[in-house]
């Protein structure tokens, strides 16, 4: 199935590039600069495959509930490298150059992602 | 800390448990009944209360009326009472329905509000839950009992401690951990299994699973021409790429659905942290032939539902059993209608393989959905006409308002092509449009805001709107 995947997600992204500063609307075009991404932590997305997706435009597959419980994927130290990669996007800022982050860049949650970050900046004050 | 289950015919007695107690641990000793307590016990609750200054007893709910029951116990030198709280969420969820599912059951909270008033204010009350099905109603009434004072509650598995046990309990704790309060403790005392990530005093809020996705089909009859996997140039790209036929993977891939009975499973499975399942991905939803019956099951579990479909394959029938499961906020349950079009003749260009009849059915189908929910006083399934801006359409985004007030849609909203999903790279709307496609935008939100269709993700068409118009944006 993954195999599958990476064939039919593989249309290049470098026309939405272009516009990525006016699609984001209100939210800065440094965001990925200034916050991690949370969506490790509370989303996550099933396949018709039965594929588990931690993101609803990652390339990356953790695991399938035909092989094993979905709770035990996201309990799983496969997920915990996925949320803990993504909660460092903002220093390490892969999805600028590596081809395999690349499609962070076409985000259309960036302003979720901002909204649970200021709540979970509010939680720490 | 200990815990015993002591008192019941043939309960082996761990004297040296005891004996071997610390000043300041917690003992959890478990009662069936304090009225059959034998005299053997009785001098082993004191003693245990003499080495520690935390021995807490956990009876019956019956029994926590009578007083002199009570007052004896706490003679015996016992520090708090953990009172055995039975809850029914069947019962509960058939008297109260989902509505209520966040507010708990109001009637265990007011009734451990009541026995916590007229208790010994020097003694320490808590309750024991039996952990069942529904775990999210469960959730909710133990944060109620712990705004009337219980600082920690107890979770027991009714019955023996199986694997759906095990999940049921990792449920509450998932939902405790998103929604409860910081400082409430939860001890699983008869759990002998090892469950250190379930500390809720050294998790915080960032590890609830919030919102799930599950795709239950690959499979679409429609060719929206900026979709890169069905659309009409994509799949002549694609089979011109493999000279003259879609491969064999892709075209079985178009053509998976999920397991019915495997999808209600993961509904029945997921944790009451979650607050919204969408139903979408790379075909529409609405081709499987469960899909009704999977998207009811997920309402009826009370988590809010999503839906992402062109809306062209429901029928009556099933526009009026899905319309019975929503409410008055759109939020609970609505349908987002991938139309991207405002006229017929619009949506058959953007959809060369579809004629003006499919577009005839959309519109009926949402226009259903919108006087079922007037004939409700607003109650309802909601619905959002979702347009992807591309460079055929990208123009004309004021019909699509105007067809959003015809249909009674709730809300518009106005997708940029770039961010949806994989688009097929040659209808993004080119730098030479954009003022155009600006005013364009700037029309349609003034027109929305006078006729009352809602914008939704609103910010985005504004800074387009500024982007390119420089003009102020209309409010």
């Amino acid at each position: 199935m993954s195999e599958l995947t990476k064939k039919t997600n593989s249309v290049p992204v470098e026309t939405a590039e272009i516009k990525l500063e006016v699609v984001n609307g209100s939210i800065p075009a440094s965001f990925y600069s200034e916050s991690p991404c949370v969506i490790g932590y509370n989303y996550l997305r099933f396949e018709v495959s039965g594929d588990i997706a931690p993101c609803c435009i990652a390339k990356h597959r953790i695991g399938s509930v035909y092989d094993q419980d979905w709770r035990d994927i996201w309990f799983s130290g496969a997920y915990e490298n996925f949320r803990k990669k993504m909660a460092r996007i903002h220093v390490d800022r892969f999805h600028l150059t590596d081809p395999e982050w690349t499609f962070c860049q076409q985000c259309s949650h960036l302003d979720q992602n901002q909204r649970k970050n200021e709540l979970l900046k509010k939680n720490d004050d | 800390m200990k815990s015993l289950d002591i008192g019941a015919p043939g309960d082996f007695v761990d004297h040296k448990a005891i004996d071997l107690l610390k000043p300041d641990e917690l003992l959890y000793l478990r009662i069936p009944s304090l009225r059959t307590l034998s005299d053997e016990l009785r001098s082993l609750v004191t003693k245990a209360a003499s080495l520690s200054s935390k021995v807490v007893v956990s009876i019956p709910q019956e029994e926590v009326d009578d007083l002199l029951l009570v007052q004896g116990l706490f003679r015996l030198g016992v520090h708090g009472i953990a009172v055995r709280m039975t809850h029914r969420p069947e019962r509960w969820l058939q008297q109260h329905g989902l509505g209520q599912i966040h507010s708990g059951d109001r009637d265990l909270i007011e009734r451990f509000h009541q026995i916590r008033s007229s208790f010994p204010v020097d003694r320490f009350l808590t309750v024991e839950f039996q952990v069942q099905d529904d775990t999210r109603v469960l959730g909710a009434t133990i944060m109620g009992v712990h705004q009337f004072g219980a600082s920690w509650v107890v979770l027991n598995p009714l019955g023996s401690a199986s694997s759906e046990r095990f999940r049921q309990f990792r449920d509450v704790i998932e939902y405790l951990k998103i929604r409860g309060p910081t400082r409430l403790n939860v001890y699983f005392p008869f759990w002998k299994q090892e469950m250190p990530e379930w500390d809720l005093k050294t998790q915080n809020t960032f590890s609830g699973l919030e919102i799930v996705h599950i795709d239950i089909s690959n499979r679409c009859s429609h060719s929206c021409v900026f979709c890169g996997l069905y659309g009409a140039d994509s799949i002549d790209e694609m089979k011109k790429r493999s000279g003259g036929t879609l491969p064999e993977p892709l075209k079985n891939l178009m053509k998976m659905e999920i397991d019915a009975e495997k999808c209600l499973g993961i509904i029945k499975s997921l944790p009451w942290s979650v607050h919204m399942i969408q139903f979408g991905g790379i075909g529409d939803p609405l081709m499987h032939e469960s899909a009704v019956d999977i998207i009811a099951a997920a309402r009826r579990r009370g988590f809010a539902v999503e839906v992402l479909s062109n809306m062209e394959y429901l029928n009556d029938d099933d526009i009026l059993l899905l319309h019975r499961l929503g409410t008055r906020n759109w939020y609970e349950f609505h349908f987002i209608a991938n139309v991207s079009a405002g006229t017929p003749e619009l949506y058959v260009k953007t959809r060369p393989r579809q004629s003006e009849k499919t577009f005839e059915k959309v519109v009926n189908n949402l226009r259903l959905f919108s006087d079922l929910r007037n004939k409700s006083s607003g109650a309802g399934a909601h619905t959002t006409i979702m347009c992807v801006v591309n460079r055929l359409n990208c123009l004309e985004l004021l019909d699509v308002v105007k067809l959003a007030e015809k249909v009674g849609a709730w809300q518009v909203w106005f997708k940029p092509m770039e961010i949806h999903g994989e688009p097929h790279r040659s209808y993004v709307p080119g730098e030479d449009l954009m003022v155009a496609m600006a005013r364009a935008y700037s029309d349609a939100i003034a027109y929305a805001d006078g006729c009352g269709v809602n914008i939704f993700q609103r910010p985005i068409c504004e800074e387009i709107i500024r982007k390119y118009s420089g003009a102020s944006v209309h409010v």
